[in-house]
């Protein structure tokens, strides 16, 4: 039975990463203005199309070490924003700024998308989903070593055991492949496959909320630690604003596509301003809490 | 008086990869009329089992053993024809994902009239009628046009309230609810629970509520189990379980929750991952995560005791003082 060696931060010695992480002048995200239409095909026969404002003009600024939480409700257009930030989908306004080197357009060229690629890493939700069921871990964290960093064999195989051993991993699971680890132990994998390109910026899009409880206690630390020790930045995308006061120093709310409330985590969960993020902190189960009817959505 | 909903030492055995394997291990829980009881704890620990197992909608080859009692009558022995007419009239089930679960060829119409149509022979318009007045009671404007709309035409939100329509419509005394708001947004969950405890309190309905929220299942109910790899660890009433948690797992569970009022420098984790039933290893299915576990945790399975009113499974219930806050001296800091 495989059991999860989990490692507390403490035993483990700082590793080159922290040394190597690229030097950022100015913010490591800074984002103006942002905006996301999609065209929605309906009427008959597809022929009227509408518009669909995904995102309306968000604008942001990130330090590197520090952590920004993107919080809202299905629709709030929170995902839509990470895949814009990664490149996944294209800006139809504004503009965004990573590492002090604008991607506001499309990359043109296999080197700038490998260049965008090493200053911006993304940890999606799921983690069954996330990794090649058929490509092993280490190998999985080997191609994004050979992709973005020039080392030799044997230095990509030392990195590869000090990436598992940041995230809890032993060297016997790099050897594995996905279907042989648990939940956690992937949603490890996959934050280590994101360490290995040495990005200035994670995006971490609802990475902890498919975990049990228990062990999203144990990502949340090991993300917390990671920040600490290496001074990389955090986007943290979640609906679940308990785990968003654990992991952010800043906060933005979202509701429909539009900035309703952005600031200090502390200040806007402790005093919101928003009537939206009133409701939502008003929404969240806790001892001597009342459900209130508010109508449909 | 007898029990609406009587499980006793109920074991469950599945096929999987060609062999059985346990799912539940002697899992015992009464439910009473009108009484909210939560089935809580984390994947593979035998929540939803345990929920099925009650409508006997068990995955194919499932072994049941122990007693499954319905107001004060065994289910153990009961024919297909038998459970078919207990699951339309008695006891229905709310299932996590509206979508994966209502066919999505039907129209909302024809699915929450299809139970009393087949099943009690009432005529389709006045089925119809009685739907549409459900609709809005559960917070659905302009139902007639909703019954003849198709369920990709409806928001999760408003899938899940025709859901619970359905539901409702056939008057179940026990409604076994399978997270039924773990896939909806915050607000929305919010406002089904409100839904669900309203029409409890209006109709007298039992539940048996399923989640892996703790703080949701406080919230909501009067009693609280917590499973852990195919045991209840705990029985225990929402206030007793947050002040004075007896089982290790319970108090480990509440402490390492993110708590939405403070930031805590480092949660408090539970070492290992949670283990299905038939990973557990001998004696007490918790010890290898444990920070109590002593050499008696490996040898025999703890049994369940009484203590203080709550039912636990510990060989050390009765010596440990545990909490379920971090800060836990000064009790929770708001409210």
């Amino acid at each position: 039975m495989p059991k999860a060696v989990i490692r507390m931060g403490d035993e483990t010695a700082i590793t080159p990463l922290a040394q190597k992480l690229r030097r950022v002048d100015g913010p490591a995200v800074h984002v103006m203005g942002l905006r996301k239409v999609f065209r929605v095909s309906g009427g008959a026969g597809g022929r009227h199309h509408r518009d669909f404002v995904a995102v309306e003009g968000a604008s942001f600024s990130l330090e590197q070490g520090h952590s920004l939480g993107i919080v809202g409700e299905s629709g709030s257009g929170k995902t839509t924003i990470a895949r814009m930030l990664v490149g996944i989908e294209t800006i139809s306004g504004g503009t965004i700024n990573v590492a002090g080197r604008d991607r506001s357009a499309t990359a043109k060229s296999t080197s700038e998308r490998r260049r965008r690629g090493s200053e911006m890493q993304i940890v999606f939700q799921d983690p069954y989903t996330s990794l090649d069921p058929r490509q092993s871990i280490n190998s999985c964290i080997n191609e994004v070593l050979k992709l973005h960093l020039t080392m030799t064999e044997d230095e990509r195989r030392q990195r590869i055991i000090e990436l598992l051993d940041q995230v809890g991993l032993t060297e016997r699971q790099g050897i594995v492949l996905p279907k042989n680890l648990s939940g956690g132990q992937r949603q490890r994998v996959a934050i280590a496959r994101a360490l290995a390109a040495e990005p200035a910026v994670l995006v971490l899009d609802e990475a902890v909320s498919a975990l049990d409880v228990s062990i999203q206690a144990q990502i949340i630390n090991l993300l917390n630690d990671i920040r600490e020790r290496t001074n990389m930045a955090y986007i943290f995308i979640s609906h679940n604003l308990a785990v968003v006061r654990q992991v952010t120093d800043q906060t933005l709310v979202l509701k429909k596509g539009v900035v309703v409330e952005q600031g200090d985590t502390e200040k806007i969960l402790d005093t919101p301003e928003d009537e939206y993020t009133k409701l939502l902190l008003a929404s969240v189960p806790e001892p001597g809490w009342k459900p209130r009817r508010v109508g449909v959505d | 008086m007898t029990h609406l909903l009587n499980i006793e030492n109920l074991s469950v055995d599945l096929v999987v990869h060609r062999r059985y394997r346990k799912v539940l291990q002697d899992v015992s829980i009464t439910v009473e009329r009108a009484e909210v009881v939560s089935l809580v704890g984390e994947s593979g620990s035998g929540k939803s089992m345990t929920a099925r197992s009650v409508l006997n909608l068990l995955p194919a080859q499932g072994k049941m053993s122990g007693d499954i009692a319905f107001d004060g009558q065994s289910l153990m022995n009961a024919s297909d024809k038998d459970w078919q007419k207990f699951r339309a009239t008695r006891a229905a089930m709310i299932f996590q994902d509206p979508r994966a679960s209502i066919n999505p060829v039907h129209r909302i119409g024809d699915f929450l009239t299809e139970a009393l149509v087949h099943n009690r022979g009432m005529d389709r318009h006045e089925a119809l009628a009685r739907a549409a007045t459900l609709l809005e009671q559960v917070g659905i404007d302009d139902a007639k046009r909703r019954l003849r709309q198709y369920p990709h035409e409806l928001s999760g939100g408003m899938l899940q309230r025709a859901m619970i329509a359905s539901v409702l419509l056939i008057e179940p005394e026990l409604i076994l609810a399978d997270e039924p708001t773990t896939a909806l947004d915050v607000t929305t969950q919010a406002d089904v629970i409100a839904i669900l405890d309203d029409l409890r309190a209006q109709r007298d309905m039992a539940m048996l509520f399923i989640t892996h929220d703790l703080e949701l299942a406080a919230a909501f109910s009067d009693r609280v189990a917590v499973m852990y790899a195919g045991y209840i660890v705990e029985i225990s009433t929402p206030t007793q379980l947050h002040s004075r948690p007896l089982h290790p797992y319970t108090a480990a569970l509440l402490r390492s929750r993110p708590m939405l009022h403070e930031r805590t420098a480092r949660l408090p984790q539970i070492s290992g991952r949670p283990l299905s039933a038939f990973e557990a290893p001998p004696g007490c299915p918790f010890q290898d995560r444990c920070p109590y576990v002593q050499a008696q945790c490996g040898g025999s399975l703890p049994q369940p005791q009484l203590i203080n009113g709550s039912v636990v499974r510990c060989h050390r219930a009765n010596e440990l003082e545990l909490v379920s806050t971090v800060n836990a001296e000064g009790g929770h800091s708001h409210g």
